[in-house]
Formats: structure tokens, C-alpha cells, sequence
């Protein structure tokens, strides 16, 4: 017996080919998927605010190797309790898009191009021209009252701006006799 | 082990496509350049870079009460899921909590689990792309950040996601179906408690399924059942068929040249013989 003939080698391998191919997608054999590992395992988490609009919903930043990997609501903040809308939701984009702005783009007057600038030119560039400003526009009286007052000037605030921070920008704006208070939510 | 699934309540979903972005950004996947529809559905279909989308049905004619009907669509993780049925590689499976688990490095893309929905819902690009309700989040999420929940459902400002035990899911639909019909919605009900062996992803609507672009009565494939719960154990018994038929032709074979052996091996070597002569 010993021998297998060519044509039964042929038979066998046939038939093992064929029990095979059922085999592998037959229901008898469970598919085990295998789940995508846990992306914010061993991550440092740090409460946040959404930067978007004037609700002010909490934010969980997760951060892994001292980079920022995901951004959710927060459950125990009172204001949304973990829920984000379309916006907030997004907020991982703020850190993670190739559009973001890192450096002060200036366009000069009756320029058509942007040009990076530094903070250190900024800043100071911005105070100048508040103290010109105000300087050129500042009154004493308007008729016969005094009113200490520019109206050349007006102050914007922004939403996610805490109470204190509301308090210092508008005490501030109140120093230099800006009357015109306006809020982001607003425009 | 209580099976998990989630509940959309379209009566209470303000449309702000948050589960869609959150669905995006836990997922990794990117943004696709999209035009204006003429409908705040954005994108307009699921995709092999989106797996959850809003749709919006639209009905603002003339002399009826204006309807912005918003339905939640994703995997609806049935309880006999056709996909996995349909699935050839093992790619697409049922875990023991009723999730219809995904494991794209077994995708072979073929299709078929795209076709076999009853809800055409897996997207093939690359591999299978569709909802595995956040598997790694509910597997080793957190309760306390609810991370344990999935993305979409945490997200949801309006509360009208949930997440969490079926059964109680189920409960709580009908209590809202009821007050939603006691306030006037004689035709709310509740989307996926019984079809397909129950929905994973059931939704609770104000108007008839048709309205949301559902089928009322989805159901498995024919062709489904003809293939996989007809051809292909015959094919299996045919196969083992096969294989005893060759190997009693072998044995018999085998007999029949042993007999000849005996009864005809002088002659054959004499032939031979005959022929080198």
C-alpha cells in the first residue's frame, strides 16, 4: 500500500483546499474581534473651557507624552455635564489643525498682505496706538459737564472671559475712558 | 451578560450635529470637502471616513404642520446581525454585550456586509468602516468621566441620546412614546424594540418610520439565507460526500488492482517483455 498515486495526492489536496475555504468562513468558527485599543490609557487629564461661545461648557483635556490626544466634555461641570454641541465638540481641532495660528499676523493699513510679527512688536505696537488714540480723542466736557471720556475707542470682550477677567478688562477700559463696552455674543 | 445599546429620542435632538463631530474626532477620521444640499444634512451619506450622520427629512408644504423630522443613523448593531452573517473573513463580529464588533485588519473589503444590511449602512473604502459603539470606551472607559459611554451619546447637549442597559432602555422608550402620544403624536412609536432580533440603537419617533426614511419592516436577506444557511452547509456535505467518495474509490481501486495483480501479473510482464523484444 505504501504509495499514493499522482491523481489521489491530486484528489486529497483538492478536498483539503475545498474543507479549508468552507471552513474559514463558516459560522461554526466565532470571529473574534479584536478592539481597537483604548486610546486614552495612561493619559494626564486637565479640566478646560470650551473656547466657543458665551455657555462656557467644561472641557477634559487628555494629554499623553506632553501632547494633547482628545478633547470631551467635562460630566462634572455644571454647565453642560459632559455634553458638547458641533462646536465644542471640535475643540480638539484648536490644538491639532494645520490652519491654527501660532504667531500675531499684521496687515497694515490700506495693505493687501499679512505679515508675521512677533509678540514682542505686538504688544507694545498695540499700546501705542490706544495711548495716540485716546490722546487725540480724549474730552473733558461736553459742554458745560465733564465727561473724562474718548469716544474714538470701544472694547470688545470675548465669551469664554471669566468674572475676574471681565472685571480687570472693563476696570481697565473704564481708566482710559472707553464708555463703549460691546460683548463677542453680541455681534 | 445584559446586552448595552443606546436610544435616540428624535423628539428631543436639536440637530447640532454633535455626535457627528465627536464621532469624527474619537474616531480619527477625517473631514471630506462637502457642497450646500439645500439641507443642513451634512455630510450628505455615511462614508469610509464617516460613520454617523443626521439625516434630515424636510417637509414644509402648504397647509400642513411644518415637520423637521431628524433621525440618528449609524449601525444599528440588530441582534441578528446580516453582516456578520454576510462577513467572510471574520472581520465583523457579535461580542457578548450585543456590540457588532468591527476588526478592520481582517477586512478583505469584499462588500457583502455592505449589501446584506438591511440598512446598507458599512461604508468600504480601504476595509469595513462603520459604528463598533465605541468598544474600546465602553470596554475600559471610565464612569466617573463617562468616558465609558460612547463618544456621540456623551456628546448629546439636547439629552437625546442614552447609553447603557438595554432592557431599561426599552422601558423608558415606551414611558416617552406614551406621553408623546398623550400630548398629540398619535403616530409616535418606538423604532427597533423587536426587528432583526432587536435593534441595538433603537430610536424613539413622533411619525411613522417611512417619514425618517426607515423601512417599517426590515428584514435578512433572502439571498442571505439561501447562501449561508442553504448552500453552504450542503456545500459542506457535499464536500465530505467528496471526500468519502474518493476515498472508497481509492480503497476500491486499490482491491481491484491487487486482484489484478494476482489473477492477470503474469501476462502484464510478459507483454512487456514481448514489447522490449
Amino acid at each position: 500500500m505504501g504509495t499514493v498515486s499522482r491523481r489521489t495526492f491530486l484528489k486529497l489536496m483538492a478536498a483539503g483546499a475545498g474543507a479549508a475555504t468552507v471552513w474559514n468562513g463558516n459560522l461554526a468558527v466565532p470571529a473574534i474581534a479584536a478592539p481597537r485599543p483604548y486610546r486614552l490609557k495612561d493619559t494626564k487629564v486637565s479640566p478646560s473651557v470650551c473656547i466657543y461661545c458665551g455657555v462656557g461648557c467644561g472641557l477634559l483635556v487628555y494629554a499623553k507624552d506632553g501632547k494633547v490626544i482628545n478633547v470631551e466634555g467635562d460630566p462634572d461641570n455644571p454647565n453642560n455635564q459632559g455634553g458638547l454641541c458641533g462646536k465644542g465638540s471640535s475643540a480638539y481641532e484648536v490644538y491639532a489643525s494645520p490652519r491654527r495660528l501660532k504667531k500675531v499676523l499684521y496687515r497694515a493699513a490700506n495693505s493687501d498682505k499679512w505679515e508675521e510679527k512677533e509678540w514682542s512688536w505686538a504688544i507694545p505696537e498695540i499700546a501705542k496706538r490706544i495711548k495716540k488714540t485716546r490722546d487725540a480723542s480724549f474730552k473733558l466736557k461736553e459742554g458745560a459737564v465733564a465727561v473724562n471720556r474718548t469716544e474714538a475707542l470701544v472694547q470688545l470682550g470675548g465669551a469664554s472671559h471669566d468674572t475676574d477677567e471681565n472685571y480687570l478688562l472693563a476696570k481697565f477700559a473704564r481708566a482710559l475712558g472707553i464708555v463703549g463696552l460691546e460683548h463677542q455674543a453680541r455681534i | 451578560m445584559a446586552r448595552l445599546a443606546y436610544l435616540f429620542d428624535s423628539s428631543k435632538c436639536v440637530g447640532c450635529h454633535g455626535c457627528q463631530i465627536a464621532c469624527k474626532q474619537w474616531n480619527q477620521e477625517k473631514a471630506t470637502r462637502t457642497t450646500f444640499n439645500g439641507s443642513y444634512q451634512n455630510p450628505p451619506a455615511l462614508s469610509p471616513d464617516t460613520r454617523t450622520i443626521m439625516r434630515f427629512y424636510e417637509n414644509f408644504e402648504q397647509d400642513t404642520i411644518p415637520q423637521l423630522n431628524i433621525l440618528k443613523v449609524q449601525c444599528y448593531h440588530c441582534g441578528e446581525p446580516a453582516c456578520v452573517k454576510a462577513c467572510p473573513s471574520g472581520a465583523l463580529s457579535k461580542t457578548d454585550k450585543g456590540i457588532t464588533a468591527v476588526d478592520p485588519s481582517k477586512c478583505i473589503a469584499c462588500g457583502y456586509c455592505h449589501s446584506a444590511c438591511p440598512f446598507t449602512v458599512p461604508a468600504i473604502g480601504k476595509h469595513v468602516n462603520k459604528c463598533d459603539m465605541c468598544l474600546s470606551r465602553t470596554e475600559h472607559g471610565d464612569d466617573k468621566q463617562k468616558t465609558s459611554t460612547p463618544a456621540c451619546v456623551k456628546t448629546c447637549p439636547a439629552g437625546a441620546l442614552e447609553f447603557g442597559d438595554r432592557d431599561a432602555l426599552v422601558a423608558k422608550a415606551h414611558k416617552r412614546v406614551e406621553w408623546l402620544k398623550s400630548r398629540g403624536h398619535k403616530d409616535a412609536n418606538l423604532y427597533g424594540e423587536k426587528v432583526l432580533g432587536g435593534l441595538g440603537v433603537m430610536s424613539v419617533l413622533k411619525y411613522p418610520p417611512a417619514s425618517y426614511g426607515l423601512p417599517p419592516n426590515p428584514t435578512m436577506p433572502l439571498e442571505l439565507f439561501v447562501w449561508k444557511d442553504l448552500f453552504n452547509p450542503m456545500g459542506l456535505l457535499m464536500l465530505v460526500g467528496a471526500v468519502g467518495a474518493a476515498a472508497g474509490h481509492y480503497l476500491l481501486a486499490l482491491r481491484q488492482s491487487r486482484d489484478d495483480h494476482h489473477h492477470h501479473g503474469g501476462d502484464e510482464s510478459k507483454g512487456k517483455e514481448e514489447m522490449k523484444g
